[in-house]
């Protein structure tokens, strides 16, 4: 499949937005010279902002499936690429869009949000690609992969976090610190919000703070090259700062 | 159905398959009036009577008109009112088309030519003969008919064979007429509208639907006996599009295009335009383009739209020949080519023979030099331009070629193209900027300088500012080690300054005089941000030593005491004000300098002695300290 690419400058382009509801984008005007290449696009939930847990939970789980059935086997350069993506979902995914997100015809501000929305941690498709390519390059997992997909989903605030700082982005991190937390088996517990520190911002919780200190201690502190009991101990150490972690202990739910 | 009003055919097709409408439709609605406009007329001078030497007239009317007049309305309503919308864009379209087709008035178009051939063999109907142009025009998609001359043919304008539908792009129903009169004067009206596969009682039918009566069959022409807008009583060929979209009912814009697109042709006098009342022709196009009614006149404004300036360079320039090797052979090329240092973007008009501009080519790398040109080839340049343009004729590239090796061909000759005309441009560069020899480059240096300057300040950790003057400290030896932070912090953003001035020092005395009583005093003190060189740390099992040397910066030396302020930097280098918290994690500090016991606040430690520059504190670790911290000190004078 031959996607066109749009011309650089089409986030701030409002005629785009226009033809896209009128489902012509076809003009040359938008687009620039470039092409790219895949074999094949399949759908995929790109936007989760909205609706219940357990919609947005399915909804991952069928992105993450798609995009590693597919997308993720594509050269990075591609798959990593804001504007193939845009270029994508504006050319050939319209009818999928319109379809499960129809709010994007209200506004242009719903438009810039789900699909042209900026190719950081807090895009969807960024989040899935990034979760995918972790999960499937992954040389030595305890779990499943589909385990580790679901820790991901269910752990979203904390993947949240890893992803947003640099020093964190890492494969083998994420599965370290999923790996810790499945073992411990405190999912819930780091989801909570903390109540009782109000001289903390407004939405703290106790998952954030834990990857924040470790950002704060890093590199005296090197947690991305810990293995998996050190960094338990660290993880434990952090949180303790925020709550009484003595009930915590590991459930040994997988060998280490 | 009764058989009088079944004036539209539509052929019966087993079964649905394609729910959307045909998607040139849309390609064209997108160029809108000036894509229309462009694309009729282009087919008007493609069936111009070459053995008259006249130019080709093309009238366009814009205007209204009963909805009556309109034929087969009834069927086509009820056809419309048949038609299942299987997606969001063409439920939206059929939505539109149910609300457009009741209207009384009507607004329509039409593009009316003279010294041309219009449509032969009209009388026989869908006859499938090469040589009834009438059966292939009204009844057949995405071909053209082939001259017997192949330089003709190579002149032609169309070639995608997709022209026609741009008629149908325009009208709310996507419906239109073309009413011809041919050689011998006979005259027919035929029709198309396109709507999208559909069932209407048992059957179900194609998306397109003729204007026509079924004889066998074969489609048949009616006679033309409508209403005056359909009128076609000289040789010719004249569209008429009924229920033009709003969007496209626009004189002005008709115009512009007129001039934008034919204006070699215009002023070869190979064609005159009439819009309206309005005549253009060679006599009157320039008074048109430099009309601000049409045209922006302002030289320096002209930044999309080219034409005036295209005008001008076609009648007063003088053609140079540029030759572009093409694989065996050499194409050649006019190019009239004006420099004017006016001229914001730089654009090459290309015009096929025919005397239609294709694009407003940019060369690589020269887009904005002051320059406007043109440039038309000959019979074999033509043929081989047609091959390059997409399908709207609006842009010469290589993509529209399937097989690899013309697709390489096309790229060199675009390239060679570009190399041609910058050899002019430069060539008209340097005859207009005579170099004499010297160049003063001291500005030139100045500025690289500046650069330099501020990208070094960027790039080191501490900077001094003061006065709006530059100074960059790099390494420990340098005086400026201090920032006055004050400003709201702005971390290392702010440029550094030379040497620090009284104004600094000033309000130190009252800071100074009463360590204790801060109320009155803490707000005016000055916040410096220490370089991390001059910071020096130890831990200890449960202990710390902190020492700072400030004799970089006189200003902050020659207190006495001052206050300490910590904040942390995370993992990425970025700082955190307030999220340390001093009482938590330090449960007793001594000044060693005087061996007393500080003051520790949640956010400051407070009353800190300075001797000779020098700031040395042991602080006791509280057991939840986070030795893994790092921090960036403030001193508060």
């Amino acid at each position: 499949m031959k996607i066109r690419l749009l011309k650089e400058g089409y986030k701030k382009d409002e005629l785009l937005y226009t033809a896209f509801k009128n489902g012509e984008v076809v003009d040359d005007l938008f687009f620039s010279e470039e092409t790219m290449e895949i074999e094949e696009a399949p759908d995929f939930p790109i936007y989760m902002g909205k609706g219940s847990e357990i919609q947005k939970k399915a909804d991952f789980l069928a992105a993450f499936q798609a995009i590693a059935s597919s997308y993720v086997k594509v050269d990075r350069d591609i798959h990593l690429d804001e504007r193939f993506w845009h270029s994508l979902l504006i050319t050939k995914k319209r009818d999928y869009i319109l379809e499960k997100y129809p709010q994007v015809l209200e506004s242009y501000r719903e438009f810039s949000n789900i699909v042209i929305k900026g190719f950081d941690w807090e895009n969807y498709i960024y989040k899935c690609i990034l979760a995918v390519e972790y999960i499937e390059d992954a040389t030595e997992l305890v779990l499943s992969k589909e385990q580790y997909y679901e820790l991901i989903v269910d752990n979203l605030d904390i993947y949240n976090y890893i992803i947003k700082y640099s020093i964190f982005r890492n494969g083998e991190f994420l599965v370290k610190i999923l790996t810790v937390i499945h073992n411990l088996g405190i999912s819930e517990l780091l989801k909570g919000k903390i109540t009782d520190r109000p001289d903390l911002g407004k939405d703290e919780r106790y998952g954030r703070r834990v990857i924040f200190e470790l950002n704060k201690a890093y590199p005296v502190l090197m947690s991305p090259l810990l293995d998996i009991e050190a960094l338990e101990e660290e993880f434990l150490k952090a949180l303790g700062n925020y709550c009484d972690v003595s009930g915590i202990e590991s459930q040994n739910k997988v060998v280490l | 159905m009764n058989a009088a009003d079944n004036q539209w055919q539509f052929s019966k097709i087993p079964n649905i398959e394609e729910s959307n409408f045909n998607k040139i439709l849309e390609r064209f609605y997108s160029l809108g009036v000036a894509g229309l406009t462009r694309e009729n007329i282009q087919n008007s001078l493609d069936g111009r009577l070459t053995e008259l030497d006249e130019p080709v007239v093309v009238k366009i009317q814009l205007g209204k008109v009963n909805r009556q007049a309109i034929p087969g309305m009834g069927s086509i309503v009820q056809r419309i009112n048949s038609l299942e919308g299987r997606n969001g864009y063409t439920k939206e379209t059929i939505s539109h088309m149910k609300a457009s087709m009741m209207s009384e008035e009507v607004r329509y178009i039409s593009f009316e030519d003279s010294n041309t051939r219009g449509l032969t063999g009209a009388k026989y109907g869908q006859s499938n003969s090469k040589e009834h142009t009438w059966g292939i025009y009204a009844y057949n998609k995405g071909v053209h008919f082939e001259e017997k001359d192949e330089s003709f043919e190579a002149s032609r304008g169309g070639s995608h064979g997709v022209g026609k539908i741009a008629s149908n792009a325009a009208s709310d129903v996507h419906m239109m007429f073309f009413a011809n009169c041919d050689a011998e004067g006979e005259q027919h009206l035929g029709g198309t509208i396109q709507l999208i596969e559909h069932k209407l009682g048992d059957h179900y039918y194609r998306s397109t639907g003729y204007f026509a009566k079924l004889e066998g069959s074969k489609f048949m022409p009616f006679e033309n006996q409508y209403d005056k807008i359909f009128e076609k009583t000289t040789r010719g060929l004249k569209i008429v599009i009924p229920f033009l979209r709003d969007s496209f009912y626009r004189e002005d814009e008709v115009i512009r295009s007129v001039c934008d697109s034919f204006f070699v042709s215009i002023m070869e006098k190979k064609l005159v335009v009439h819009v309206n009342d309005l005549v253009i022709d060679a006599d009157s196009i320039d008074a048109i383009v430099t009309d601000s009614q049409y045209y922006v006149q302002e030289i320096e404004a002209m930044k999309k739209v080219f034409t005036p300036l295209y005008v001008k360079t076609y009648k007063n320039q003088q053609p140079r020949l540029i030759e572009i090797p093409h694989a065996n052979t050499v194409f050649q090329f006019n190019l009239y080519f004006n420099y004017d240092e006016r001229i914001p973007k730089g654009r090459v008009g290309i015009i096929r023979t025919i005397g239609m501009k294709i694009e407003d080519f940019t060369v690589k790398n020269n887009a904005t030099k002051p320059f406007n040109a043109v440039l038309i080839g000959g019979i074999d340049e033509d043929s081989y331009l047609k091959s390059l343009e997409n399908e709207s004729h609006t842009k010469i590239s290589s993509d529209d070629l399937k097989d690899p090796a013309l697709t390489k061909l096309a790229k060199k000759f675009i390239s060679n193209l570009n190399k041609e005309i910058v050899k002019v441009i430069d060539e008209e560069m340097r005859s207009h900027n005579p170099v004499d020899g010297k160049i003063n480059t001291s500005d030139l240096l100045y500025t690289m300088e500046l650069d330099f300057k501020e990208n070094l300040s960027q790039s080191f950790g501490t900077v001094k500012i003061k006065n709006g003057k530059n100074i960059v400290t790099s390494d420990e030896d340098n005086k400026a080690e201090t920032t006055p932070a004050k400003v709201k912090r702005k971390k290392r953003e702010n440029d550094g300054a030379g040497k620090p001035k009284e104004s600094g020092i000033r309000r130190k005395g009252k800071a100074r005089d009463k360590g204790e009583d801060e109320s009155a005093a803490e707000d005016q003190k000055d916040e410096y941000k220490i370089n991390p060189y001059r910071v020096e740390r130890l831990l200890l099992h449960d202990q710390e030593f902190i020492q700072l040397n400030l004799t970089g910066s006189p200003e902050v030396a020659k207190a006495k005491k001052c206050n300490l302020k910590f904040n942390i930097i995370d993992g990425m280098g970025k700082e955190y004000i307030g999220e340390f918290n001093m009482k938590e994690n330090y449960s007793d500090i001594i000044d060693k300098n005087t061996s007393n016991p500080c003051v520790i606040e949640s956010d400051v430690i407070k009353n800190v002695s300075i001797k000779n520059g020098i700031v040395h504190l042991q602080l006791a670790l509280k057991p939840k300290y986070n030795r893994s911290l790092k921090f960036i000190y403030y001193v508060e004078v």
